[in-house]
């Protein structure tokens, strides 16, 4: 009981607790994952088309079937599980066939509509059974005009005057609301929906594309697109395809030159700015090396009065001691001289210091 | 014709799920299990007896004889394709009820049936083959069916029917072009089939038939196969009083089935043998 669907994935009779029913739902991403499917109603008639992407490149062409006749004045387009579409147009057939033979009339479409969604509804009610992969578009032409109907694997159905579902239904629902499908004819059509067609696809791999339509150009029969108008449709879409892609480069191409002209004048501007600012640079280092020189020249010339003061006081001083020693020199001169003439030897050392220790003491006694 | 098993029921399991998801009703399934290879898809059976006719043990009576009945139809091959021609009444014993019963009808593009007989009849008829040449569109894989094969198909239901005592009162005339040769064939009320360059139905089997044996070629052009077949027209029409001044002509060529809007012929009553019918039949009236 975990995952995301938390055990409420596992039927269809079982609502989940915000009111899902989870099976419904990945039937619906089934469907989503499909090729893309587009359905338009013209003013005279029905243009259904389906994107079919290719299994293998050993496909035949041509097969692998998306639309289906149910009756002469009936077709259906699938989305979704191939095998349960056969089973859907299957019973649509069965219902078309039943109707005729019972009221000897053909079955109208939004009759069979809402037969074939009463169908697909019973798939998502029984625990035993689960619900058809499938989103049917529904193409008719009856008594009451042409009509487009879509059958979803909820069982849902609605008429409409264009819709898309699989892969790139986002997409081709915002191009067929660009188209006037009140003016539009069916030859028209074919073209349009090929062109979404080929404009919705997205992948590297190629793809092929079925064509189907009722109208009068048909008999008001469902019928494949003649081979010949279908592959002018599909020419269309692709020079379509390819002029948008021109006008898309060209639209870079001029972006490009833009860009790169706007890069050039902001290069152009940056390096005028640089050159500016290298010049002041410039003029400031001057300026400041012009200072620094008239600094340098000053405080030399400061050092050099400096020195030269100083080297007066030396010798002022130097005179000054000279002054000053002058007469203890000659003092000493003096007593050498006296010494010399009293011929008195000087006191050793230790003789002396007892004679200084004794004059202290004396000092102190007197003191006392 | 498309066989539809019960495929949603049978894969599923019986039980599993609501009646409405069976593609038939189970009543209607088991009788097709038991049904002929040709029998329709849908609606009644072809070929049984209804069990309610039969229920005071008697055979049923009411479809025994025809009511509404056309006269003959004529059929000739011609070097591009096949003529088909007949009057549109549709008679009420004697009395001429239905001026536009159109009784030439196409089946595909390369074939179509006209009916002498009971018209009811025919017209159940052509709902059997609607719904085999529904079942070829329906298909789309280009195939549909031969002229030959609509005619053999014809000739089983009519013997088939013929089987069960409860005929179709038919003759049938089946003409298709196909594979660049012409196809013209006929069956009768109880199977009795053959196919030839020129056929006829009912009276036109005996006022017709000699004017195309003598005067039909394979290689007619198509002015001078319309030629002849308005000559058999004309013929029928003076000697059938259940046939009316009004036909219509079905032609079927590699371009497929163009069945013409109803005309009149010009006819001329003045002839002496008419005045006077009994004339070389002595001890008629």
């Amino acid at each position: 009981m975990s995952g995301i669907g938390s055990g409420y994935d596992l039927s269809t009779s079982t609502f989940s607790p915000d009111g899902r029913v989870f099976q419904t739902d990945y039937a619906q991403k089934a469907v989503d994952n499909s090729g893309t499917v587009i359905g338009i109603r013209c003013k005279d008639g029905v243009v259904l088309g389906a994107e079919k992407q290719l299994i293998s490149k050993m496909l035949e062409s041509n097969s692998n079937r998306r639309t289906f006749p149910v009756d002469r004045h009936a077709g259906v387009a699938c989305a979704g599980l191939a095998a349960d579409g056969r089973a859907i147009v299957s019973r649509a057939m069965a219902e078309a066939n039943n109707y005729k033979s019972f009221y000897g009339d053909p079955i109208p479409g939004h009759v069979l509509a809402e037969r074939l969604a009463t169908y697909t509804h019973l798939f998502n009610m029984y625990w035993s059974v689960r619900p058809f992969g499938v989103s049917t578009l529904l193409a008719s032409y009856g008594k009451e005009g042409p009509h487009l109907y879509l059958v979803e694997p909820s069982g849902t159905m609605h008429r409409y005057f264009g819709t898309a579902v699989g892969k790139g239904r986002q997409g081709a629902k915002n191009e067929i609301e660009k188209l006037k499908l009140e003016e539009m004819s069916c030859r028209e059509g074919i073209t349009a929906v090929a062109k979404i067609l080929h404009q919705v696809h997205d992948e590297e791999k190629g793809f092929e594309m079925e064509l189907a339509w009722i109208c009068e150009d048909s008999g008001r029969q469902f019928q494949r697109v003649p081979q010949q108008l279908a592959e002018e449709a599909e020419a269309a879409a692709k020079a379509a395809r390819l002029e948008n892609q021109e006008q898309a480069l060209g639209k870079l191409d001029t972006s490009l030159a833009e860009l790169r002209q706007e890069l050039a004048a902001a290069a152009a501007e940056l390096r005028q700015e640089l050159a500016e600012q290298r010049k002041e640079l410039r003029q400031e280092l001057a300026e400041q090396s012009k200072e620094l020189a008239e600094q340098r020249k000053e405080l030399c010339q400061e050092l050099a009065e400096q020195r030269k003061e100083l080297l007066a006081a030396v010798a002022a001083s130097e005179a000054r001691v000279a002054a000053a020693q002058k007469p203890l020199v000659d003092l000493v001169t003096a007593a050498m001289s006296a010494l010399a003439d009293s011929n008195i030897q000087p006191l050793p050392h230790a003789a002396r210091q007892e004679q200084e220790e004794a004059e202290a003491e004396a000092c102190s006694g007197s003191d006392s | 014709m498309l066989h539809r098993p019960p495929s949603h029921s049978a894969a599923i399991g019986p039980g599993a799920v609501p009646c409405l998801a069976l593609p038939t009703p189970a009543a209607l399934e088991q009788r097709q299990q038991l049904g002929a290879a040709q029998a329709p898809s849908c609606g009644a059976e072809a070929f049984t007896v209804d069990p309610a006719a039969l229920a005071g043990g008697q055979p049923r009576k009411h479809t025994q004889y025809p009511y509404v009945t056309g006269t003959s139809v004529l059929g000739i091959t011609y070097k591009d394709g096949v003529l088909l021609a007949s009057d549109t009444l549709g008679a009420y014993g004697s009395t001429k009820r239905y001026k536009s019963f159109e009784r030439l009808r196409k089946v595909n593009d390369v074939c179509a049936v006209g009916a002498s007989g009971e018209l009811s009849d025919f017209q159940y008829i052509m709902r059997l083959l609607e719904e085999l040449s529904d079942d070829d569109f329906c298909m789309d894989d280009g195939h549909h069916l031969k002229p030959h094969e609509v005619h053999s198909y014809l000739c089983r239901v009519l013997y088939n029917r013929r089987n069960k005592f409860d005929p179709l009162w038919n003759s049938i005339v089946v003409g298709g072009f196909y594979g660049g040769k012409p196809f013209l064939g006929t069956v009768g009320m109880i199977g009795t089939n053959y196919t030839d360059e020129h056929v006829a139905t009912g009276f036109g089997n005996h006022l017709a038939r000699p004017l195309m044996r003598e005067k039909h070629r394979p290689d007619m052009s198509e002015e001078e196969a319309t030629a002849l077949m308005h000559e058999c027209l004309k013929v029928c029409y003076y000697r059938d009083k259940n046939s009316i001044n009004k036909f219509q002509l079905a032609k079927v060529t590699a371009e497929g089935v163009t069945i013409s809007e109803p005309f009149a012929l010009e006819t001329d009553w003045n002839y002496k043998l008419f005045a006077n019918p009994a004339a070389n039949a002595p001890g008629t009236w």
